[in-house]
């Protein structure tokens, strides 16, 4: 048995792991315990994407679903019900049920015998020219005649994702801004409503508040990963900055005092639009610099192309650090970490349940 | 089937596993009374859509693969990197799903704190009859 097959062995292991919890999690009906099983879960994937060879993923993956996620899932619970009730089998029910356990051993046993191990793969392998074009043009141009394919980026993630497919994740870069907004409109009025109770709350001693703020060292290497991308980028930047500012909040219990809620609040809308604005202008500086120069230019435009000649510095001390990538990925890890801790906070600082039912006894009374 | 070896089975019953994963999330997304249990089941739905996604990217390379970073090892042992490969395309896509997606149960989070504001239970059928 050779390395790669121990490997393998590791992963398979992991995915029947994340499987039992799965099955756990559905039936579980303490919902306590089941946000902690999705961790679980998320824990086995990371082990997974390890296996399969994604580092990029496993960086936002382990501090997206791993932390903030589960984190994301107590705060509901601890806010909502813990309990969940039982439900009434009924026949469609079940019916449904047999079709879903159908469809699964159909489709899962076409990919399992499908999957490029036993002979035919599933996409079929004229796809792989796509990929293959991708990552021989990143650095070099050594195969081909001309180098206008380069993004002179050595991660092949980043480079697709900033560079190839740049127009695509710029508008989810706005979903993100969309979504935070949203949830600012929705719970805003709530948070701010019940200032005056918050303030009640005891806060952790000064000793507990100290330590927890040694966390803050943690912002360095999240500086660093923001601005490194092989492996590393915006998304796991910011997502680290997130969980480390979210970690500080629960352990030194909710440190940020209630007077400056309303302005920390209002700094962390202004960085989420100073994010979303910077990606804009980014986008659009080649236009500028091309109209300045005299010559065609496109929106996201990274490395000079064959009809126009303008481009961005491709490396920075010797450091290949790809063009516009580096600095499309700093102004994404200002939006990811000011947008998620925005909404994080918002979830953390709303109602109680408490509360809400001594008004219901209140509305019931009168 | 040209042979089957070690590991062509444990890479099948790794498909499968995360196929019976997607099924049993979205038994919990349709069945499931509570509004959190429901959103629990969506994130473990998104994330196993997004390891069979990496999956497939995974299954298209011949020879063993390595992570799509060029580094100075691999531009010392070969003039054409692709072919030591995983693919980056299904990465990329997931990457970016994961955040989103994130971003999206975050609506929904603050969606269920508002309504169990209102009606005080978070599950549907209650709340259904609630406003009926």
């Amino acid at each position: 048995m050779d390395f790669s097959t121990i490997v393998l062995l590791v992963g398979t292991l992991a995915a029947l792991g994340s499987t039992v919890a799965c099955v756990y999690l559905i039936e579980e009906r303490d919902l306590l315990k089941a946000a902690i099983a999705s961790g679980l879960v998320s824990l086995f994937y990371c082990i997974l994407f390890l296996v399969l060879m994604a580092p990029s993923i496993l960086l936002v993956y382990v501090l997206v679903s791993v932390v903030l996620v589960t984190v994301l899932l107590v705060i509901l619970v601890v806010k909502t019900e813990r309990y969940e009730a039982t439900s009434a089998e009924r026949f469609h029910k079940s019916l449904i049920k047999i079709a879903l356990m159908f469809v699964t051993i159909i489709a899962g046993s076409y990919l399992a015998l499908n999957g490029g191990w036993f002979g035919e793969s599933l996409p079929p392998r004229s796809l792989r020219k796509i990929a293959e074009t991708i990552v021989d043009n990143l650095i070099s141009s050594a195969t081909l005649s001309s180098n206008y394919l380069a993004a002179r980026s050595p991660d092949a993630v980043a480079a697709v994702v900033w560079d190839y497919r740049g127009i695509d994740t710029f508008f989810e870069s706005t979903i993100l801004y969309l979504a935070t907004m949203a949830t600012t409109f929705i719970l805003l009025r709530e948070v701010l409503s019940q200032k005056e109770e918050l303030e009640r709350v005891p806060i952790a001693s000064p000793i507990a508040v100290t330590v927890a703020k040694l966390l803050y060292l943690v912002l360095i290497p999240a500086l660093a990963v923001a601005l490194t991308s092989h492996p590393g980028g915006g998304f796991p930047g910011g997502a680290l900055i997130t969980s480390v500012i979210v970690i500080f909040l629960i352990a030194s219990r909710f440190g940020l005092s209630t007077s400056r809620l309303e302005k920390r609040i209002l700094t962390l809308i202004a960085l989420v639009c100073c994010g979303t604005l910077a990606l804009s202008l980014i986008s659009a500086f080649p236009i500028v610099l091309g109209f300045f120069m005299r010559s065609p230019a496109f929106l996201l435009q990274n490395q000079p192309k064959a009809v126009s000649p303008v481009g961005f510095i491709s490396e920075l001390l010797g450091e290949p650090i790809g063009g516009s990538i580096f600095f499309l990925e700093a102004s994404e890890s200002l939006l990811v970490s000011a947008g998620l801790t925005l909404v994080l906070i918002l979830l953390l600082y709303s109602s109680r349940p408490k509360r809400h039912m001594e008004e219901l006894k209140v509305e019931s009374l009168e | 089937m040209s042979e089957v070896s070690l590991e062509s089975v444990l890479f099948a019953i790794l498909t499968m596993c995360i196929v019976v994963n997607i099924a049993v999330t979205i038994y919990g997304v349709l069945f499931r009374p509570s509004l959190v249990k429901k959103l629990i089941a969506l994130v473990v739905l998104g994330d196993s859509a997004n390891v069979l996604a990496i999956l497939i990217g995974f299954t298209m390379t011949d020879l063993r693969p390595e992570p799509p970073i060029i580094d100075d090892f691999v531009l010392k042992t070969s003039t054409q990197p692709s072919v030591l490969f995983v693919d980056p395309i299904p990465q990329a896509l997931v990457l970016t799903a994961i955040v989103i997606g994130l971003a999206v149960y975050i609506v929904i989070a603050s969606l269920i704190v508002i309504a169990y504001k209102f009606y005080g239970t978070t599950d549907v059928r209650k709340i259904s009859k609630l406003r009926g």
